[in-house]
């Protein structure tokens, strides 16, 4: 039904991304692959998101090609996020229609409560909204994933609703929290 | 996603009954042109903005097309025997679905949609075994909104660019309703719903 075409521009060439404080944004490497790995592994990561479980080493090349699949056809920009020169975690935004994205992010056990990611996601949505132009950008998690809201929060996303059964994850229902970023809200 | 059970017809009331689409009654598809050609219709929904028989056709063959490719419940909302408007189910993953509807003009204002819905709903938990039913709207589509509620959804969410509205995001509603709630407006006592047009 659809009469309008898709809004969504080639991305540009992936930059690197200096967040401050030790914290660089960079593309994945394939020496990131044993870090991935552990970082999916882990508790945290399986019960909030929908990485596959059990987590195994073949899901990080699928991984890696999706990332890079992503960047090519504009839908996906994944960042590696480095703290101190190693691998923490992975930010990114889901590219949708109308300049719009959804924002996903996740982080080693290692790098976590030190504010790496709230660096990290401020950052890639500096570049979304300058580079890319966005309008927008959509924050959903688990209820109860209260890491995720805190980073959302410190990044100026706005919670606008807790909606029963809003997300799927590995064919189950959880409810979920939804909140928005416009590119003229202060953040 | 599991095949749908044929389109049944569902008799929701007070001259409403549900039924599947006729796609080959040119009464039906030019109540279907009226009924898209509406403002109210144009303003909400994404349709094209030059609504002509060749539209309501392909939204008429789209609704049969839903219950044989199991991705749309999609029935014709006939009042006192005239087509009046369509109410549908879009299952989705882990037994939910997303509701939609549209009335003509004609039949807006005396409940017709509530009937309809509701009658819906229950062939959706009850036949599909639906675990939940999420609602979304404009936030300006109160009439939508007032549907909703009647029916028992709960307003969980206002979310800034929820919605795809030719080519453009704009602000939605977000609502859900559980197989075990009960159906019946939910109690929003800062915002009582206002009474049918025809009770004013």
């Amino acid at each position: 039904m659809s009469a309008d075409p898709p809004d969504r521009p080639p991305l540009p060439p992936r930059p690197v991304l200096d967040a401050g404080g030790g914290v660089l944004l960079r593309q994945h490497r394939a020496d990131d692959a044993e870090a991935v790995f552990e970082q999916c592994s882990d508790p945290e990561m399986q019960r909030w998101t929908t990485v596959p479980v059990p987590y195994e080493r073949h899901h990080v090349e699928g991984f890696f090609a999706h990332l890079a699949r992503g960047w090519d056809d504009g839908t996906l920009a994944g960042f590696a996020v480095e703290a101190d020169g190693r691998f923490a975690g992975t930010v990114d935004l889901r590219l949708g229609e109308a300049r719009w994205a959804e924002v996903g992010f996740g982080l080693h056990p290692r790098a976590r409560g030190c504010g790496v990611m709230t660096r990290a996601l401020s950052t890639l949505l500096d570049w979304g909204f300058t580079e890319l132009d966005l309008v927008g950008v959509h924050w959903r998690a688990v209820v109860g994933n209260h890491a995720s809201r805190r980073v959302a929060e410190k990044c100026g996303f706005r919670i606008e609703g807790e909606v029963r059964g809003l997300l799927v994850a590995r064919g189950q229902r959880d409810d979920g929290w939804v909140g928005s970023l416009l590119a003229s809200d202060p953040h | 996603m599991p095949a749908l059970p044929p389109a049944p017809v569902l008799d929701a009331g007070g001259g409403v009954v549900l039924r599947p689409v006729r796609a080959d009654d040119p009464a039906e598809l030019a109540a279907v042109v009226e009924q898209h050609r509406d403002p109210q219709v144009q303003r909400f929904t994404w349709i094209p903005e030059t609504y002509e028989l060749v539209n309501a056709e392909a939204f008429l063959a789209n609704a049969e097309r839903g219950w044989r490719e199991g991705d749309l419940a999609a029935l014709a909302v006939d009042v006192d025997g005239a087509y009046r408007g369509t109410v549908d189910l879009r299952p989705e993953d882990g037994s939910w679905a997303e509701l939609g509807f549209g009335l003509h003009p004609a039949a807006r204002g005396r409940g017709v949609a509530t009937r309809a819905v509701g009658a819906l709903l229950d062939w959706g938990f009850d036949v599909l075994g639906l675990a939940g039913v999420t609602w979304r709207a404009d936030v300006e589509n109160t009439a939508s909104l007032h549907v909703a509620q009647r029916c028992g959804f709960t307003v969980e969410g206002r979310v800034r660019g929820l919605l795809l509205h030719r080519g453009r995001r704009v602000d939605g509603v977000v609502a859900t309703l559980l197989a075990g709630d009960p159906r019946k407006p939910v109690d929003h006592a800062d915002r009582p719903l206002p009474p049918w047009r025809d009770e004013r």
